[in-house]
C-alpha cells in the first residue's frame, strides 16, 4: 500500500516538474521527484543506491540547475500549452506497453545478497573506468559554466555600446549626461540574472 | 500484485511523463528536466529487474552508472545553456532554431 502512494506521488511530482511554466518550480518539483525514487529505492532493499540517488539526484543536480538559473534568469511563464491529444496518446502507449508486459513477469526470486563493492569492481570494472572519463568531462562542463559569466557581461556592454551608438547625438549627448552610465553600472552589476539579446554583429 | 511488480509499472508511467515533458518542452532547462526524469525512470527499472532476478547488486551497479552518466549529462546540458543564453539570448528552442522565423 505504501509502496503504491510512493509511486503515484512520484508519477504526480514528475508530472508537475514537465508541466510548471516557472522554472524554479520545475527544478524543485525534480527534486521531490529523485527523493521519493530514492525512498522506492530503499524500500526494494537497495540502500547504495538509495543514498546515492537522494545525495546526487534530489542534492547536488537542484543546486547545479537552481545556480545555472541564477545566471541565465528565470524567463517569464510561458502560457501553458495545452497538448491533451498527446498526453492521452502518451498515457495510453504506456498503458500498452504495461499490459503487454506485466502479465508475463516471472516471480520475484529470492535476492542474493552479493557486496555491492565486489560486484562494482569485479564484474562492472570496465563500467568504473567509463565512469571516470564522464566524470572529467563534467569536470569542464562545470568549468565552462563557471566561466561564463564574464561573457555575459562583455555581451551586455557591446549591447549598450551598440545602443549608445545607434542613438542620435542630441538624445546621445543627454542620454551620457543623465542615464547612460548608471545603466551601464546597473546592467553589469545585474548582468547575471538577466535575459539578453542576440548581440548584434 | 508484488511490490516489485508495482514498481515496474510506476517506472513505466514516469519514463511515460518524461517522455511527454521531452516532447512539449519549448526551453532548454525543461528539456534537461524532462530527460533527467526519463534517466530515473530507467534507473529504477534497472534495480527493479535486478530484484525480480535476484541480482539486487547487479543492478544497483548499473544504477550507478546511469547515474553518473546522468549528471554528467546534465553539467554539459547546462553549461551548453547558459552559453546559449549568452550567445542567442534565448533559451526558446523554437527561437534558437529557427531565429530568423
Amino acid at each position: 500500500m505504501l509502496t503504491a502512494i510512493l509511486i503515484i506521488l512520484t508519477v504526480f511530482c514528475a508530472l508537475l516538474a514537465v508541466v510548471s511554466t516557472r522554472l524554479l518550480h520545475a527544478t524543485l518539483w525534480l527534486a521531490a521527484t529523485s527523493a521519493l525514487v530514492g525512498i522506492l529505492l530503499y524500500q526494494l532493499g537497495a540502500w547504495e543506491i538509495a543514498v546515492i540517488e537522494l545525495s546526487v539526484g534530489a542534492g547536488l543536480v537542484t543546486v547545479l540547475m537552481v545556480f545555472a538559473i541564477t545566471m541565465i534568469g528565470d524567463p517569464p511563464p510561458t502560457p501553458h500549452v495545452s497538448r491533451r491529444t498527446l498526453l492521452i496518446f502518451v498515457i495510453l502507449a504506456m498503458t500498452l506497453i504495461v499490459g503487454m508486459t506485466v502479465n508475463s513477469l516471472p516471480a520475484p526470486v529470492d535476492v542474493i545478497t552479493e557486496p555491492l563493492g565486489a560486484v562494482l569492481w569485479q564484474v562492472r570494472g570496465l563500467d568504473m573506468a567509463a565512469q571516470i572519463v564522464l566524470i572529467f568531462a563534467g569536470v569542464l562542463g562545470v568549468l565552462g559554466l563557471l566561466s561564463v559569466s564574464d561573457d555575459i557581461v562583455r555581451v551586455r556592454v557591446n549591447r549598450i555600446e551598440h545602443q549608445a551608438s545607434t542613438t542620435p547625438l542630441s538624445s546621445a549627448t543627454h542620454t551620457t549626461q543623465t542615464s547612460d552610465a548608471p545603466e551601464l553600472s546597473d546592467s553589469m552589476q545585474s548582468a547575471p540574472s538577466g535575459r539578453l539579446e542576440k548581440e548584434p554583429v | 500484485m508484488p511490490s516489485v511488480h508495482m514498481l515496474f509499472i510506476g517506472a513505466w508511467f514516469v519514463l511515460g511523463t518524461g517522455l511527454y515533458g521531452l516532447m512539449i518542452a519549448r526551453n532548454v532547462l525543461k528539456a534537461v528536466i524532462a530527460l533527467q526524469i526519463m534517466v530515473k525512470a530507467a534507473m529504477l527499472m534497472l534495480v527493479v529487474a535486478g530484484a525480480q532476478t535476484g541480482q539486487l547488486a547487479l543492478g544497483q551497479s548499473l544504477a550507478i552508472t546511469v547515474i553518473a552518466a546522468d549528471t554528467m549529462a546534465v553539467v554539459i546540458g547546462l553549461a551548453m545553456a547558459v552559453r546559449l543564453s549568452a550567445s542567442m539570448g534565448t533559451l526558446d528552442l523554437e527561437e534558437i532554431i529557427e531565429p530568423e522565423g
